[in-house]
């Protein structure tokens, strides 16, 4: 840079000087006033006193305040001199430009501005090594003119530091009032050397402002808030981080202890300013450290910080105040809480995945699934919902929901069931939301303010969904919303787990019911294939057929069928090809031991997986007993109706036939009574045996019972059809009768002695019955043959090949039939 | 319908019933008609009575056993007799086999017998 280029603006305070080229018009001794000339200026007489005085003060001043030294010394060049300014000059570190550092007097206003080195008083004073004084020079220095007051003369003295010229010290006078004398220069000149020591002090303290002002940048620099008060807490300094972080702007002298609009401890609780640590280091007079704080600015921020306020002392050791450096952690907070999260996160799921492991039903899947979405997700409130049989919507299980909002919500699904990949439904602020008003309602009262529908899939459809319910607003985050679904996916697949689980095990309680049922049946329950070869055997197949499911078991079933009935086995085996089931089809079938049995088939066709029938089962049921009972049923009924109607016929018969004769109708009604009553005990006798028949024993004493201790009986136990027990009954009546009315029971001694008998003749067995009368009156025989005569003779006769013979003797009747047993009775037992 | 007193008078009328005191009651309603009576209880005389020239007709009770009443309706029928049946027991391969001829149950009464019998001879 050269004092003849254009325009160079200095760097530093002030303003511009420029040189302009027309500047070296001039010559420069023109400006100049000679020493000769100097001296022959009068001189005023030297005032000591004043400057010894002003000296002493300019030295009182140095030790003082150094930095103030520079304007004190132009000050007293003003006052000595009684210039009208004075000030001075100093290289700047560039060595091109003089600055004016201090100024007195009238051109006071101009401090701070400078020259050029190498063209003006100043350079040209060091350049002489010499004091100088100058008349107008800014004739030859034209930028000069800009300066006002207008500068009439001016006394320059050079000062040294360290050999080095290094400024000037310089008085002026703008009028023509006076001119600079000898005396000034002397003076000056002394000043001189106060300058020069000045200008160390000077310097030092320049160092010291330079170092603080480098300080200052450093600090100014740092990233994190600084700030320091005095050892009352004001605040005397703060860095720019520290506005920032406090945003605000620091009052210096008024803020105490920090420069933040409010401060919390981290559990939130707020923090007096004059018991922050820093307050405290101050007051306590140590640094603190391993703090932490939450600061809010104006603007409702926050921010988590740590503070290191550490005292401050000056060279004497003395406490002078604190600085305090507060470090933003809000963000490594923030870090720490995520970790912190995502470990409580993870913990939460591992917790939910072992539970959902150890989880044996769909109670307890639900337990830990609320669990997990309540701990994950941070809501106070879940519930877990399923479709139910009809597609509803419903709730399975729930955490903090009333009956009546879950009465309200049930059945509502923000996806339909088709839907293929439904996606989480997040509302984070249920008044600002746009669902109907109603349903807002119902949540709103229920203190649900946000919510979260997460789809809950199971195998490959929409099975439902679960729901997470916050009691403020709260907004949804990727990472929340990734966790939900993590969560949603583990609880499809339990339910799906646990479901087929108890599928499993429905169908194994089910498989071994049935066995059970097939084991315990006392029916034969077997299976075939197509061809008829058998593939199980239970054990009541064991029980009916006698063969063991060994011997049966990859046989033919042909084996139980007679020979007779073997087409029946193709003919199944086609309709169950067909799928036809046979039903309760009866037949006969072979015992291992050859013998046959009447049994009931039931066949179903069995499928395997596809659909195809495969083979057959088929449930044999013993029906011989039924086939007995049956028959036996059959023989009764038809026995019973027989006999009922027979009875009636015999009744007429014996009612008809005892009308039919002469006697009084006194008489014939209580013959006919008597004959009914006999008719009824046989009846009795004959249901007693089904029809079979009755003893003759029991009818002839049943008969005679009337008439015990006159009477002997004698004769086996023969059964007799029934018919001939009717009538044996009626013969026997009569006979008792006749022996009541005429014989032998009509006295007091009379006595009678039936007895019967069998035995062989010509190879068949023969009845004998006797009745004979003794001790009765002399016997006088019946002219009157009624029906009483009839049974005796004519219908007993039927029985027997010939007529029974009737003597009417006179000790006493005698009654005796003979006759093959045969017609009387099935018994074919041993003679007696 | 009253029978009037011998309204099968000169009739000669083939009783066979095993049960004799049902036979007796027939007998004795038939009697009361005026007609006259063979009776047979059991089959073989049943079968030979039928051999009989002048029966007008018959009272069968099918009680004797199926075939035994087939082969004495057959008889029956083959001599132009006309016969019913009077039976305790409904045995229909016997009935099927002689459709035209009236069928009695026990429970009718010999009254309603005879009043049959009647009718089929007018």
């Amino acid at each position: 840079m050269s004092t003849a280029s254009g325009d160079r603006p200095r760097q530093e305070l002030g303003r511009t000087f420029p040189i302009l080229p027309q500047s070296r018009s001039r010559d420069l001794d023109s400006v100049i006033v000679s020493a000769d000339e100097l001296t022959h200026r009068s001189s005023r007489p030297p005032d000591h006193a004043a400057e010894n005085q002003a000296l002493a003060a300019l030295a009182r001043e140095m030790a003082a305040s150094p930095n103030r030294i520079l304007q004190k010394l132009a000050e007293t060049a003003l006052a000595l001199c009684r210039a009208q300014s004075a000030g001075i000059s100093l290289l700047d570190d560039t060595g091109k430009t003089f600055y004016w550092p201090a100024i007195a007097g009238q051109w006071a206003c101009h401090v701070g501005a400078g020259t050029p080195r190498d063209f003006g008083p100043c350079g040209t004073v060091l350049d002489h090594n010499a004091p100088l004084v100058f008349s107008h020079p800014q004739r030859l220095f034209t930028y000069l003119e800009d300066v006002k007051p207008y500068l009439e003369e001016g006394l320059l003295v050079p000062f040294y530091a360290d050999g080095q010229a290094v400024g000037t010290i310089w008085i002026v006078i703008h009028d023509k009032t006076r001119r600079f004398d000898a005396e000034d220069m002397r003076i000056m000149t002394g000043l001189a050397d106060f300058a020069a020591a000045a200008y160390q002090a000077f310097l030092a303290a320049t160092k010291v402002r330079g170092s603080e002002r480098r300080l200052r940048d450093i600090i100014n620099a740092l990233p994190a808030a600084v700030y320091a008060t005095d050892t009352e807490g004001r605040v005397t300094m703060f860095n720019e981080a520290a506005a920032t972080f406090a945003g605000r702007s620091p009052q210096l002298g008024t803020d105490t202890w920090c420069v933040t609009w409010k401060l919390f401890w981290p559990d939130g609780t707020p923090m007096p300013h004059d018991q922050c640590p820093m307050a405290t280091a101050v007051k306590e007079r140590r640094p603190i450290r391993g703090m932490e704080g939450i600061v809010e600015r104006p603007d409702g921020t926050r921010l988590r910080f740590i503070p290191y306020p550490t005292p401050l002392y000056d060279e004497a050791g003395a406490m002078v105040g604190a600085v305090n450096m507060a470090v933003d952690i809000t963000d490594l907070k923030l870090a720490q809480e995520t970790v912190a999260r995502h470990r409580d996160e993870q913990a939460a799921l591992y917790a939910f995945t072992d539970r959902l492991f150890r989880a044996s039903t769909l109670q307890d899947v639900y337990a830990a699934a609320l669990k997990a979405i309540r701990q994950a997700l941070g809501c106070e409130r879940a519930a877990v919902l399923l479709f139910d049989e009809t597609g509803t919507m419903r709730f399975v299980a729930w955490v903090g929901l009333s009956e009546d909002y879950r009465r309200a919500v049930e059945g509502h699904s923000p996806w339909t069931r088709e839907v293929k990949d439904p996606q989480p439904i997040c509302i984070a602020d249920v008044a600002a939301s746009d669902l109907p008003d109603a349903l807002k309602a119902t949540v709103e009262a229920e203190g649900i303010a946000a919510t979260a529908f997460i789809p809950l899939v199971v195998e490959g459809g929409l099975a439902g969904k679960f729901m997470a319910y916050y009691g403020a607003p709260h907004a949804f985050g990727q990472a929340e919303i990734d966790l939900a679904t993590t969560i949603a996916r583990q609880l499809g697949f339990s339910i799906q787990r646990i479901r087929s689980e108890d599928e499993r095990r429905r169908t194994e309680h089910a498989s071994r019911l049935l066995a059970s049922i097939v084991e315990t049946s006392d029916d034969a329950i077997v299976s075939k294939d197509l061809n008829g070869i058998v593939t199980s055997w239970n054990k009541g197949a064991e029980r009916i057929f006698g063969y063991t499911p060994e011997e049966m078991i990859g046989k033919p079933i042909v084996a139980l069928i007679p020979p007779d009935l073997r087409d029946e086995e193709p003919r199944f085996l086609e309709r169950i090809r067909r799928g036809e089931s046979i039903d309760h089809y009866e037949t006969v079938r072979r015992r291992k031991d050859g013998s046959l049995i009447d049994v009931s088939l039931t066949i179903s066709p069995v499928k395997d997986g596809t659909g195809k029938v495969a083979g057959a089962s088929k449930i044999v049921h013993d029906i011989s007993e039924r086939k007995q009972a049956q028959v036996r049923h059959d023989m009764l009924t038809a026995e019973v109706q027989h006999r009922t109607k027979n009875l009636f016929a015999v009744v007429h018969a014996v009612v008809g036939r005892s009308f039919a004769g002469k006697q009084s109708v006194e008489d014939a009604k209580a013959a006919v009574l008597g004959r009914l009553d006999a008719l009824a005990e046989t009846h009795t006798m004959l249901m007693d045996k089904d029809w079979q028949g009755a003893d003759l024993a029991d009818v002839v004493r049943t008969e005679m019972s009337p008439y015990a201790g006159r009477v002997t009986i004698e004769g086996p136990s023969l059964i007799l059809k029934a018919n001939a027990a009717q009538n044996f009954v009626l013969a026997v009546h009569e006979l008792a009768t006749n022996a009541a009315k005429y014989g032998a029971l009509s006295n007091s001694t009379g006595r009678v002695d039936i007895s019967w008998s069998r035995s062989h003749a010509n190879g068949s067995g023969v009845l004998i019955f006797r009745w004979q009368e003794r001790g009765g009156p002399p016997v006088v025989p019946p002219t009157r043959k009624g029906f009483g005569s009839a049974v005796l003779e004519h219908v007993m006769a039927e029985y027997f090949d010939q007529p029974p013979r009737i003597e009417f003797e006179a000790a006493g009747v005698t009654y005796e039939l003979i006759g093959p047993l045969d017609d009387l009775t099935t018994d074919r037992g041993q003679a007696s | 319908m009253r029978v009037p007193n011998g309204v099968l008078a000169g009739r000669s009328i083939l009783i066979v019933e095993d049960e004799p005191l049902i036979a007796l009651d027939i007998h004795a309603a038939f009697s009361a008609a005026g007609a006259s009576i063979v009776a047979a209880l059991d089959s073989r005389e049943a079968l030979r009575l039928t051999a009989l020239p002048d029966l007008s007709a018959a009272v069968v009770d099918i009680g004797l056993g199926a075939e035994d009443c087939c082969r004495v309706c057959k008889r029956l029928s083959d001599n132009g007799v006309p016969f019913v049946f009077y039976t305790g027991e409904a045995r229909t391969e016997v009935l099927r086999q002689w459709p035209n001829a009236p069928v009695l149950t026990k429970l009718a009464g010999t009254k309603r017998v005879v009043e049959v019998v009647a009718g089929v001879l007018r």
